[in-house]
């Protein structure tokens, strides 16, 4: 878990796996709800390729003891959604390791035209990214499951 | 003018009173009676109505007690839903009570603000309330294409988005 001096890792394969947190109220009839998932604000998740489900719950001061784990592919992320009025945005990945969990990782968003940072996207394109991508949390994906 | 009055001692009860005969009425009394009674306010309270109406009482009991969270009250630095979340919720529950849909769920939102989420099957809807004022709505399924919209503050838009995920959820 730990970093030990090792650089980024840039690319993304579409079935590697990312470990996401959530709570119990936010999972209901074997589906997570959009509202458990940030976008106007990175959303952090774990690297299936260098952590366990366990990993994102490790804490030294038990902070996340009894929430659950959700693993999903890469691939699942949309990686565009547009709007009517408004530029179209992408989603995309972004390794962010930090000195504790190298596998920290970002989901990133920007204007299809791309400034090469990150750009919050509008509140529906929000919305309409988030319900996209929970239509593929399903209780299959949980991998521990939450109980607070 | 001195006024007679009859002493306090004289004064046993009432002048007047309307006394019934007391006694072993079988038709209130019996335990078949008593059975058939309990079963019928249960059958009372297990209806729609009476449903309905505690899953409304749920809803604003969770929306007090998120009013008590405090930052970062996801373990992940969120911000909790401020008043102006919290007061548009009570309009919105208010609607949607007079218009008899009962969300399924309401929780407090990651993103900072509150949502109220509706399940039918594989037919869903919510309404997500910002810290910021703003409201956002959408329905969908499993399949195809999520309708997503801005939904403005004022009554019309607010009972016309209630309406177009009543219309979802039944289909």
């Amino acid at each position: 878990m730990y970093r030990h001096g090792r650089e980024a890792v840039p690319d993304f394969a579409g079935p590697e796996l990312l470990y996401l947190r959530y709570m119990s109220q936010h999972f209901i009839q074997g589906q997570l709800l959009p509202e458990a998932i940030r976008s106007q604000l990175r959303q952090s998740v774990n690297r299936g390729s260098f952590s366990e489900p366990e990993d994102a719950l490790f804490s030294e001061t038990g902070t996340y003891d009894g929430l659950g784990v959700v693993g999903f592919r890469v691939a699942d992320i949309p990686a565009r959604v547009d709007q009517p009025q408004g530029p179209a945005y992408v989603f995309f990945m972004r390794h962010e390791p930090e000195e504790e969990n190298y596998s920290h990782s970002e989901i990133w968003s920007d204007h299809q035209t791309g400034t090469g940072g990150f750009r919050p996207p509008s509140r529906t394109v929000s919305l309409k990214f988030r319900i996209l991508l929970c239509r593929s949390i399903r209780k299959e994906q949980v991998r521990i499951m939450a109980v607070r | 003018m001195p006024i007679s009055s009859p002493p306090i001692e004289t004064f046993h009860g009432p002048a007047a009173g309307i006394y019934r005969f007391v006694s072993n009425d079988e038709a209130v009394t019996s335990s078949a009676y008593s059975i058939s009674l309990q079963t019928s306010l249960e059958e009372t309270y297990k209806s729609t109505f009476w449903r309905t109406k505690e899953r409304f009482a749920n809803a604003r009991r969770r929306l007090s007690a998120i009013a008590r969270l405090a930052h970062g009250w996801d373990n992940n630095g969120s911000e909790p839903p401020n008043a102006a979340a919290r007061d548009l919720a009570t309009r919105i529950l208010n609607l949607l009570e007079t218009a008899w849909l009962v969300p399924t769920q309401l929780t407090p939102t990651v993103e900072g603000g509150i949502a109220l989420s509706f399940v039918e099957a594989s037919s869903r809807a919510v309404i997500e309330i910002y810290n910021t004022g703003e409201i956002a709505a959408a329905t969908y399924s499993d399949q195809g294409e999520p309708r997503v919209w801005d939904v403005e503050l004022t009554e019309v838009p607010l009972l016309r988005s209630i309406e177009q995920i009543r219309v979802h959820l039944a289909a």
